[in-house]
């Protein structure tokens, strides 16, 4: 356990992001006198951790909790429970002046191209905006905004001045990244950048992002519902589902050998190019429970084929499995962990999928 | 905005003849009551701008460059509120000039030594079979200017509209 240890203590100053069972209902109003009525589970104890310099990819289909996730990485919204580390600095904390100095490390690029340049002021003029409120004079910030802008190559000359109706989508994207980068942050959190983008411009965008992240040393939590654009980019996978995380671990294992039946029935879904391998029908059915009601226990076990008496009854725990920092949240592989039955843990009801280290964390 | 919607809830012009009636005749009066009428749906465009701007991208982007509320909505939020709100302000003028008008002419609004179109309306009605041009002049002169400023209103929405 004491080697061991070690090598998680070094993971720990490693590691530029640590998650620990993070928590985010939403409310659910309605009826006559507009009370609560049920809360939707959107992020439900969630830990993992983003190590420095790498890509890790969040998974997952429609609203399964990404998004509301990358908010809560970035502070626009205050989680439930739980806690978030940055640098090993709760970013919790409620100043102003520590959000400030927040948002120059951590930035995030949002997923409409559309909605997100504000349609009155010009690319320029948007870029700088975030170098302004960082203390900059208009002409430094100015400067800044030229560089970043030729970095993500728009050519400030021809497009400082445009407004973003005068840009195409992948353009938009472009100044949406410039945005971002103008801060020169650490960690940049790419909520579906490339999803509302065709196939070429997607290609153009993630081989930019990829070309940024070399260049300037960042690391990015990409977060997307598409399987080929996680698998091209990240170097590790997260999936999530309805909330929780099911499987996590290197971008390849996940993806030649995914272990969970839900990422296995996620991988098993993509469309193949080779016409002889069409599938027969959907590897899944139906539509995922809703998360105002998620179902007890394993919250995949409605459409789970290996489901078993035990799902029902509590939720397995994330464990790894293997040594190359695996985990899974399935009762298949409990025995492979050497620690069989019900969770090794009565964790609190919120934080139920939660990494074995933070449990080494406790107790320590 | 509760306060707003009972306002409203009133025909404006029933409410502008109540009001400038309580107040009585003259031009501040008549001024202080258009205003009244014509501040629910100024305050009602207002209130749903805002929150449809509220609810884009942008916003959420701008609270995470860190930036305070004060720069948000002065950077952010002004320019895309006003120039909707600017806009119908101007189309509510034209819609003045034929209530005010309307006032002087039930004797609630401008009175006599004030040269007011919708007075010359009322006294000159006597003399419609003298000379029917005497009485439409005023009319027509209703007429072309709140069209006029109707006009005004569309040239001022293209030319806001960021898109065009």
């Amino acid at each position: 356990m004491s080697g061991s240890k070690v090598v998680q203590d070094m993971e720990q100053s490693k590691s530029l992001l640590t998650v620990t069972h993070l928590r985010k209902y939403f409310p659910v109003r309605g009826g006559l006198l507009h009370t609560v009525q049920a809360h939707v589970k959107a992020v439900d104890g969630v830990s993992f951790e983003v190590q420095r310099g790498e890509i890790l990819g969040i998974v997952g289909e429609s609203g399964c909790g990404k998004s509301t996730l990358a908010r809560l990485l970035q502070r626009l919204i205050e989680p439930d429970a739980g806690e978030i580390r940055f640098a090993g600095q709760n970013t919790l904390s409620t100043s102003a002046s520590a959000f400030k100095a927040f948002c120059r490390q951590v930035q995030m690029v949002f997923q409409d191209p559309y909605s997100s340049l504000n349609p009155r002021m010009n690319i320029e003029a948007a870029v700088a905006f975030n170098a302004v409120v960082h203390g900059n004079s208009r002409t430094t910030a100015r400067n800044k905004a030229w560089e970043v802008l030729r970095k993500v190559g728009l050519r400030p000359e021809q497009f400082g001045r445009r407004y973003p109706h005068e840009l195409s989508g992948g353009q938009r994207q472009r100044v949406n990244i410039a945005r971002a980068l103008v801060l020169d942050p650490t960690l940049v959190i790419l909520d579906e950048p490339v999803s509302s983008l065709d196939k070429s411009v997607q290609a153009q965008v993630l081989n930019l992002l990829q070309t940024l992240k070399h260049d300037l040393g960042l690391t990015y939590v990409f977060i997307s519902h598409d399987l080929h654009v996680i698998e091209y980019l990240s170097d590790r996978v997260l999936v999530m589902y309805l909330g929780q995380i099911m499987e996590m671990g290197s971008a390849a294992e996940v993806s030649t050998a995914p272990l969970h039946p839900y990422t296995q029935a996620l991988f098993a879904s993509t469309p193949s190019m080779n016409p002889d391998e069409r599938l027969a029908h959907p590897p899944l059915m139906g539509d995922p429970p809703n998360p105002m009601h998620p179902p007890s226990g394993c919250r995949f076990r409605t459409r789970c084929p290996h489901a078993m008496a035990q799902c029902a009854t509590a939720s397995p725990p994330l464990l790894q499995v293997g040594r190359n920092g695996r985990y899974v949240a399935c009762y298949l592989y409990s025995d492979q962990t050497a620690t069989p039955g019900p969770p090794l843990h009565p964790l609190p009801a919120a934080g139920e999928g939660t990494c074995r280290m933070s449990q080494a964390e406790k107790e320590a | 905005m509760r306060i707003m919607d009972i306002f409203y809830a009133f025909p404006s012009v029933l409410l502008a003849i109540a009001i400038s009636g309580a107040l009585g005749a003259g031009v501040g009066n008549t001024i202080i009551a258009l205003s009244i009428v014509f501040t629910p749906p100024i305050t009602r465009i207002a209130e749903s701008v805002t929150t449809q701007v509220r609810g884009w991208e942008f916003m959420e982007a701008a609270r995470a460059s860190g930036a305070g509320t004060v720069a948000i909505i002065r950077h952010h939020m002004i320019a895309n509120v006003l120039a909707p709100i600017f806009v119908y302000a101007s189309t509510l003028v034209s819609v003045s000039v034929i209530l005010a008008s309307g006032l002087s002419f039930l004797g609630l609004g401008a009175s006599p030594p004030h040269p007011e179109w919708g007075l010359m309306l009322n006294t000159l009605r006597q003399s419609i079979y003298v000379n029917t041009w005497v009485p439409i002049l005023p009319g027509v002169m209703i007429f072309l200017t709140s069209m006029a400023f109707n006009l005004l209103s569309d040239g001022l929405r293209d030319a806001m509209d960021v898109r065009l």
